[in-house]
């Protein structure tokens, strides 16, 4: 037989099986292997002195602690695994809710943002389609601009002669100015067809500010747009001003009967012109819109709330649209219809239509109380 | 049959204590992370209970290995900052303590492997227990245990022998 290897040596020491009875033969013949095994005894033995000199020092590892400090470590670490798997839940939860909330905030916000620039621009497009057909009736900045565009050039010539005494504001509205006869027409829809008919027929030799409207369409509809977006920020900066600007949202089809019920009162139309539709929204309070033709193509909207919501939130103030003409009110006004407001009865009531401010008061002296 | 933890604890803490000890070097923190390992054992029933312990407390050592070199690196830096005091340690304590130091530094010459199966023989494991934990074979287990002792005595000789020689 070979001579021990290390493993068989080792094993010998260290296992108290019964060396198997080849070795323990070999054992008793080999002398070297005999010493070899007795060398390796002494180093087991040394190397066990060596690491007993390295035990914990005092009573620690010598003395066996209660196994209940076991028990009720274990009970401890399983109530903070449970608590950090309440809390693990409750984080996800939490992120959960916040991203959601942060989603709905920001959908909330886009939703504004898209819908205040969508009006605006569709309407400076528009406005731009129409100006050079239509430039002297529907899109007036001005009153004294409009007045320009709409008189005839023999109409406009009693106005320049009485210049020096005229003021801005206190001008006679051109289209009621015109003549006479149109006061004295019967109904307000059939004075303001007339007058479409008019100012179309001025419109074939425009004169001199008219001239001004006859530049590229492309060229003004990009100076408006940034215009529209230098204010679009301050447009925005409150929930007031979006929902002034942004009053197609949230409108439902509804009857007079429906609309009257949820306003409390009854829903304020120009006598005389026919109902082309109510429209109800309950968005920051109950909102009827009602809007009445008044010709072909031309619509008189009566934005209609309560005093209290109105002057919290929706409408802009009459004075500011009266004295400062619709310019200076917000995008849609800015290239866009006539705005006026009256109060009645308890109710506030915007009215907006593609003609003079003046014509615009006037159809709205008619709202029947 | 359920693990008779209780008893497993009763036989299995002193030896466990030490084996810990010999790699965290510090005695409280050794009593205390062989309580932690019969807390995380407690619910398991396995097969061998007593290498099954040795197997939780070696990770545990492992990872507290981890946190002590951050722990040191900070110690270091609050200790730079602290005034030097005079030791009060009698000379009995001193030898103790040297004699540790020289035992530490022979185990930290061998192998990660020699000195794992090293402890793990000196804490009572037999072959078998020793090659489930390490992972070698069986056979291996002699030849290893008999490299491993005979480097721990020489390297502790050699250490003997230089503290002599400056001493």
């Amino acid at each position: 037989m070979r001579h021990l290897d290390d493993g068989q040596i080792a094993e010998l020491i260290d296992t108290a099986v019964p060396a198997v009875p080849a070795v323990v033969r070999h054992l008793a013949e080999c002398t070297a292997c005999r010493e070899r095994v007795e060398e390796a005894r002494q180093i087991s033995e040394r190397a066990k002195a060596i690491l007993g000199t390295a035990v914990p020092a005092g009573s620690a590892g010598s003395v066996v602690p209660p196994f209940e400090e076991v028990l009720h470590r274990a009970g401890r670490a399983r109530v903070r695994r449970a608590r950090l798997g309440t809390m693990r839940w409750l984080a996800w939860a939490a992120t959960l809710v916040i991203a959601g909330g942060v989603g709905w905030y920001a959908r909330d916000q886009l939703g504004f943002a898209r819908d205040t620039f969508r009006p605006a621009t569709s309407s400076l497009e528009s406005a731009a389609r129409a100006e050079p057909e239509t430039s002297a009736v529907v899109a007036a900045p001005t009153q004294v601009a409009l007045a320009d565009r709409a008189m005839p050039a023999e109409e406009q010539k009693p106005q320049v002669a009485n210049e020096g005494k005229m003021s801005a504001p206190a001008a006679p509205p051109a289209a009621l100015a015109v003549g006479g006869a149109a006061r004295q027409e019967s109904t307000a829809a059939d004075r303001l067809v007339a007058e479409q008919r008019r100012d179309q027929t001025a419109g074939a030799a425009p004169p001199p500010v008219a001239q001004n409207l006859a530049a590229p369409a492309q060229e003004r509809l990009d100076a408006r747009r940034a215009v529209a977006e230098a204010e679009a920020p301050a447009m925005a900066k409150s929930a007031a001003d979006v929902a002034d600007v942004l009053d197609e949202r949230g409108w439902v089809p509804t009857t007079r009967e429906t609309a009257e019920r949820a306003l409390g009162g009854p829903v304020a139309t120009v006598e005389g012109l026919p109902v082309v539709s109510y429209r109800l929204r309950t968005v920051g309070g109950v909102q009827v819109l009602t809007v009445q033709s008044l010709g072909p193509g031309m619509e008189l909207e009566l934005h209609q709330s309560a005093v209290t919501l109105a002057r919290g939130a929706v409408a802009p103030t009459p004075t500011a649209v009266g004295a400062a003409g619709v310019a200076e009110m917000h995008v849609r006004t800015a290239v866009g219809p006539a705005t006026d407001t009256v109060e009645i009865g308890g109710f506030r009531v915007v009215g907006r239509a593609p003609i003079s401010i003046d014509s615009l008061r006037a159809l709205l002296k008619k709202i029947k109380r | 049959m359920p693990t008779d933890w209780a008893e497993v604890y009763r036989v299995t803490f002193p030896a466990l204590v030490r084996f810990l000890y010999r790699k965290v070097w510090e005695a409280d923190r050794a009593e205390d992370l062989a309580q932690e390992v019969f807390v995380r054992v407690l619910d398991q029933d396995p097969d061998n209970p007593r290498a099954f312990v040795f197997t939780v407390a070696a990770n545990l050592a492992r990872d507290e290995a981890r946190s002590a070199i951050r722990r040191r690196k900070h110690l270091e830096l609050v200790k730079a900052e602290q005034p030097v005091t005079a030791i009060e340690s009698p000379g009995e304590e001193l030898e103790q303590r040297e004699q540790e130091q020289r035992v530490q530094a022979a185990l930290a010459q061998l192998s990660e492997r020699d000195r794992e199966v090293l402890l793990l023989w000196d804490a009572g494991l037999d072959y078998d227990e020793i090659a489930a934990q390490t992972r070698l074979a069986r056979g291996a287990i002699g030849t290893t245990l008999s490299r491993a002792r005979k480097r721990l005595v020489e390297a502790h000789a050699a250490m003997e022998g230089s503290d002599a020689a400056s001493g």
